[in-house]
């Protein structure tokens, strides 16, 4: 018992020591701090001949697992480091808007493109560099040029093949109200890419006719689950037939079980449940090594993170020179054409969900 | 007649331990049977034995005539109608004093019943609000409200201080005698046993000594152990019809042997009796307590006044004998 | 006890646990203007609410329905293996909702290994266990807050008043429900409230399973850019914490009129004394049962998803950071907490009746503060007003200390309730000053129940979600080290399970259990003590 009574002076100790660390990292997140204070913070880095980049602080609201590779692979090539905080899309994002132009992010990730174009309606974004702007076809970068498309993630109807044929299935979403699919449906309401998809429609039939057809659905009973893996990992299972979710969820629930007799079906029909959503990245206008966040951007729609998204995370591309194994072409899908940025209407999308009473 | 508790070769064990040895002992209807012993001579083991709440290892228990215990039968607690009393009293905290004393199961007279123990204005207080002494007549109260057929209790005033020990054993006595209540009464203070028994088992480290009358237990001992039991003694060889002290007459009941067994005040100032010194003499009231060197021997006696030094002494009366 | 430096240590300590709320407050005044307000009058409120009402009631009066009779079996009767079954009946504690609620899904969902039992006889569809039903499972793991009070009030009762009852004619169920239940009332309401509490906070279950309670919503509305969302947010926490405020109210109210057993200083015969007979059998079968499902099927789950991963070559490493931020974080919340936690704990044991009244809801009032609400309050009060505390481990620590102050304090009160207050009085006797009498003798004597007190918190802060999510700082490390990224063992089991890394998920669960589950068991028993 001897020991016991030198416990509380390491425990406090340790306490001393964590909250201690806290103190370098406080600096430059004070607004008045000033680059050459900043510089003095880590002077461990700033050795070598030419003076090292700064870190990087990017918030990432797409998953650790897909995108740490990328980030590592990032460090590698540039030894730029990086930092990164991983979260939840929506609430990284309101968590930006909070903390404005004391921000320490560099670089935002977010794997949809409405709330990209919410938060650059909210002016936070830096415009990306012409030269990576140049890398990609117009039409996966807002027509702000403040934030740039990384991946596409096409709408599909994920379908359990042991039971139902690609022609079993229907040719749009309206055929999903059928009563024949009564129960047998399942889809993510709380989900972002769930809200882009109404958010597309919206904007395709307007406000009357998106509320009636989710009326329609919800009359015939569809399973929610709260995330789109849930609910492919449902149709794998047998517990319901077809899913309306993204696309890449089928490989990672393959991925995990060891195969699948899920598959997708894309609707190919240039309606909002053919779009292809898109994930991106932005520069944030607070940052203070705009020149290297740009580098990062860039790097996203690099060779490097391109075949990475394509072929271990099974996104469609968005450099033309890379090819997704395993995915229809691009160009094959008949996405709708939508102005990305439009997809901002989130506010009417979520009232809209609201009143149709898919949301609480 | 057939007895109200009839034990024998009761033997109850805890694990590898034997608390209680093989004991027979029988209780009268309405006798009111006193267990005394130090603490571990397996006295409240018994007493648990008897009210359900130990299972014997062997031999048989019977109570009124009907076995509840050994030989394949078994009477759970609740079946014996036996009415327990303890030490801590074990009032209900939840239960006010009227619905403690109606607890049982046919309880009946609950206001009667507190009026024979003097609480006939408490029905409805709460148990916390009593003190120690009130306490334990409710739970007297309550133990006997159901009519049992044995009362079993257990060291009822050694929480109590002495004054209010006494009030309560008279209450007590007056109460369990006026109900013609049949009762085992557990406690290791002799005084309080031969004021209120009976009969006396004397046990130790779990034998069965002794039973007996209260004079029979306290005079006529069957063994050292059983003496000490009791109270105070003093023991002497015997040499033929004498001993350090000259000789004797043996008591009436003495079980015979070689060793003298001397009570204090077996012994008295003699002119024409042995040399004694004096070791020490305690006066207390009535009577001074002395210890005496008589030859190699030490020998406690009570005189009515204090001595000192040299003293002679002889014996009263007839003393009792018993083996080594 | 009584000096005003005392009393200024003790109510600064149980404000900072009312901060939250007193922001929460504020907040929601200087909005009732806007339009968010109107959420407050919305259907869809009412229908959250009366879910999370009824979600509270069910998991308390079930887990309460657990808890008695494993209580009474473990600690009363001849139970086969007691000893093993009281320690192993309090593990599942360490398997947090977000955990169970996958357990739920996997064992009794579609296509789980119940309906892998019952396919061949037919069953070819398992009903949804998603939502309340799914929900209320999930939160059955929290049972041992109840089993953990019911065994405390059951030490500190004595066993004579069961003998008592019995040699007065009653039998063994009589004496239960007329003695032993009405004796234990106060604890069984304790109980009851801990685990209704719990589940009325809990937001891993309701999120994982889609149960539209309250904290469902607001996590939603916190989950959403939208301003006015937002705001939502905010007059549903208060919401919340008033709902929670009632069901602590409600219980007070209930209390039961005497609450220690009456018996002096004699010491306790021990328990147990009531030999089983022929339920023998039964009972050994319910528990071990119970702890098969509480313990063996989490990490029978975790095991398979583990083995399957291995099985298709998966990459499954051991998360040594997550773990070391975790286990660095907790002991750090937890001394603070816990050195909070004394002051209020003495004055309540030691202090007026008055007193001890205000640091018991005080310490049942934490219970009621869900993570989300701390963590929403929190974040918006020093983004406001401290900026420079935002995102730092400073920060994340205070709001575990927040949240966990009213555990470590309720656990210490519990413990304390064993000590025999005479000893303080001794010790002034023998010339100690108050506050001297406390550290030299009250405080070591209470070692056990400090240690129990660190540990509760330790465990709670390892399983902590929400708050960990909302206030993560992005970085963390030792002084003279690189910082690395900030991640705990319950942050990365959510992220991972929120897109199904089954297979890299099941160490981090594993090591979190294993985590939580030695910090069970090292718990002292603070019940075995005796006034």
């Amino acid at each position: 018992m001897n020991g016991l009574r030198w416990t509380p002076f390491a425990l406090l100790a340790l306490t001393l020591a964590l909250t201690a660390c806290d103190g370098p990292k406080e600096k430059p997140t004070t607004p008045t701090a000033t680059p050459n204070a900043d510089a003095g913070a880590a002077p461990d880095n700033a050795v070598a001949e030419k003076p090292a980049a700064q870190p990087l602080t990017v918030y990432c609201g797409r998953n650790e697992e897909l995108v740490a590779p990328v980030l590592a692979a990032f460090t590698k090539e540039t030894g730029i480091q990086v930092t990164t905080k991983y979260g939840n899309t929506q609430q990284l994002a309101t968590q930006l808007l909070k903390e404005g132009d004391r921000s320490t992010a560099d670089v935002f990730i977010a794997q949809d493109a409405s709330t990209l174009g919410y938060l650059d309606g909210k002016g936070v974004f830096a415009p990306v560099a012409a030269e990576t702007l140049a890398k990609v076809d117009a039409s996966f970068y807002a027509a702000s040029k403040n934030w740039l498309g990384a991946t596409g993630r096409a709408r599909v109807l994920v379908y359990d093949s042991s039971k139902l044929k690609p022609e079993d299935l229907p040719a749009d979403v309206d055929g999903l109200t059928d009563p024949k699919w009564k129960g047998k449906v399942g889809w993510a309401p709380e989900n972002a890419s769930f809200k882009s998809f109404v958010a597309a429609m919206i904007q395709q039939r307007g406000p009357e006719a998106t509320q009636q057809w989710l009326e329609k659905m919800l009359a015939n009973e569809p399973r929610a689950y709260p995330k789109n893996t849930p609910a492919v990992r449902a149709v794998h299972k047998g517990e319901i037939e077809v899913a309306l979710v993204n696309h890449y969820y089928l490989f990672r629930v393959s991925d995990e079980m060891g195969g699948t007799k899920a598959a997708n079906h894309y609707f190919r029909n240039g309606k909002a449940e053919s779009m292809v959503n898109l994930t991106g990245a932005g520069v944030l206008k607070t940052s203070k090594n705009g020149p290297t966040a740009q580098k990062l951007v860039a790097f996203l729609v690099g060779e490097t993170a391109q075949k990475h998204f394509a072929e271990v995370v099974h996104e469609f591309p968005v450099l033309a020179s890379v090819k997704a194994e395993g995915l229809p072409e691009h160009s094959s899908l008949n996405a709708p054409k939508l102005d990305v940025a439009m997809l901002d209407n989130l506010e009417e999308t979520e009232k809209l969900l609201r009143a149709a009473k898919v949301l609480e | 007649m057939t007895s109200a508790i009839e034990l024998s070769e009761v033997v109850v064990r805890y694990g590898d331990a034997t608390a209680v040895h093989p004991t027979s002992l029988a209780v009268a209807p309405g006798e009111l049977h006193v267990l005394l012993g130090h603490s571990g001579s397996g006295k409240t083991t018994l007493l648990r034995a008897v009210a359900g709440f130990e299972r014997a290892a062997a031999g048989t228990i019977l109570l009124a005539g009907r076995p509840v215990d050994g030989g394949g039968t078994w009477v759970p607690p609740e079946r014996r109608r036996v009415g327990l009393v303890f030490q801590d009293y074990a009032l209900f905290p939840h239960l006010d004093v009227a619905s403690n004393v109606g607890f049982g199961v046919g309880a009946r007279e609950v206001q009667r019943w507190l009026e024979r123990v003097g609480l006939g204005d408490y029905a409805s207080r709460e148990p916390g609000s009593l003190s120690g002494g009130e306490q334990q007549r409710v739970a007297l109260a309550r133990a006997l409200a159901c009519d049992p057929s044995v009362v079993l209790l257990d060291e009822p005033f050694s929480n109590l201080d002495r004054g209010l020990r006494q009030s309560l054993r008279d209450v007590t006595v007056d109460v369990l005698r006026g109900a013609e209540a049949t009762a085992i009464f557990v406690t290791h203070d002799a005084a309080e046993a031969l004021g209120l028994a009976d009969r006396v088992t004397v046990l130790h480290q779990g034998v069965r000594l002794q039973t007996g009358t209260p004079r029979e237990v306290y005079e006529t001992p069957t063994s050292r152990a059983a003496a000490l039991c009791v109270g105070e003694a003093s023991f002497l060889p015997r040499d033929g019809l004498g001993c350090a002290l000259g000789s004797f007459v043996e008591r009436d009941g003495s079980v015979g042997g070689d060793t003298v067994m001397l009570r204090p005040h077996d012994v008295v100032l003699a002119d024409d009796g042995a040399p004694a010194r004096v070791i020490r003499s305690v006066y207390v009231g009535a009577q001074t307590e002395v210890t005496l060197a008589v030859g190699n021997h030490e020998i406690r006696a009570t005189f009515p006044r204090p001595v000192s030094g040299q003293v002679r002494v002889g014996l009263r009366g007839p003393v009792a004998t018993l083996g080594g | 006890m009584r000096g005003l430096a005392t009393r200024a240590l003790v109510f600064g300590a149980l404000g900072l646990v009312a901060l939250p709320v007193l922001f929460l407050l504020y907040q929601s005044a200087s909005l009732l203007t806007g339009e968010a307000v109107a959420v407050l009058w919305a259907s869809s409120t009412w229908w959250a609410t009366l879910r999370t009402v009824v979600y509270g009631l069910v998991v308390g009066v079930l887990c309460l329905g657990l808890a008695l009779p494993l209580a009474w079996v473990t600690h009363c009767t001849d139970l086969p293996g007691r000893r093993f079954f009281q320690v192993v009946l309090n593990l599942p504690l360490a398997v947090p909702s977000y955990v169970s609620a996958y357990v739920v899904v996997a064992a009794l969902g579609h296509g789980g290994w119940v309906h892998f039992l019952l396919e061949p006889l037919g069953v070819e569809s398992m009903p949804d266990v998603r939502g309340g039903v799914g929900a209320t499972l999930a939160l059955l793991w929290s049972y041992p807050f109840a089993l953990l009070v019911v065994q405390a009030a059951l030490a500190r009762l004595d066993p004579r008043l069961w003998e008592a009852a019995q040699s007065l004619g009653a039998s063994p169920w009589q004496a239960f429900r007329r003695v032993v239940l009405p004796t234990l009332t106060p604890a069984l309401g304790a109980g009851f409230l801990l685990v209704a509490l719990y589940a009325i906070s809990d937001f891993g279950a309701v999120s994982l399973l889609r149960f539209k309670t309250l904290s469902f919503v607001i996590y939603q509305r916190h989950d959403s850019i939208l301003e006015t969302y937002q705001d939502e947010a905010v007059f549903l926490s208060l919401l919340l914490v008033v709902i929670a405020g009632l069901f602590v109210a409600g219980l007070e109210l209930m209390r039961g009129r005497v609450t220690a057993s009456l018996s002096s200083q004699a010491a306790h015969r021990p328990w147990p004394v009531v030999p089983l007979g022929r339920w023998r059998a039964p009972a050994t079968a319910f528990c071990v049962a119970v702890a098969l499902v509480g313990v063996g099927l989490p990490i029978a789950v975790v095991a398979w998803w583990l083995g399957r991963g291995l099985y298709l070559g998966h990459d499954v490493g051991i998360p040594w950071r997550a773990t070391s931020i975790s286990a660095a974080l907790a002991v750090v919340a937890a001394v603070v907490a816990l050195g909070a936690a004394v002051a209020p704990a003495l004055l309540g044991r030691f202090g007026r009746e008055s007193d001890a009244a205000a640091v018991r809801v005080a310490a049942l009032m934490g219970y009621a503060l869900p993570g989300i609400a701390v963590g929403l309050a929190l974040v918006s009060m020093v983004t406001a007003n401290a900026y420079a505390l935002y995102q730092t481990v400073t920060l994340l620590v205070a709001a575990y200390v927040i949240r966990f102050l009213p555990l470590a304090l309720h656990t210490l009160s519990e413990s304390l309730l064993a000590q025999n207050r005479r000893v303080y009085d001794a010790a002034r006797s023998l010339g100690l000053g108050p506050t001297r009498a406390v550290t030299r003798v009250v405080l070591p004597m209470s070692r056990p129940a400090l240690w129990a007190g660190l540990l509760a918190v330790l465990i709670a802060v390892i399983k902590e979600l929400p708050v960990t999510l909302l206030l993560a700082p992005i970085q963390v490390g030792l002084p003279g080290m690189q910082p690395v990224q900030f991640e705990t063992l319950a942050t990365k089991i959510w992220s991972l399970t929120v897109d199904e890394f089954l297979s890299q998920v099941a160490p981090v669960v594993l090591i979190l259990l294993a985590l939580a589950t030695a910090g069970l068991l090292l718990r002292p028993d603070t019940t075995k003590l005796r006034r």
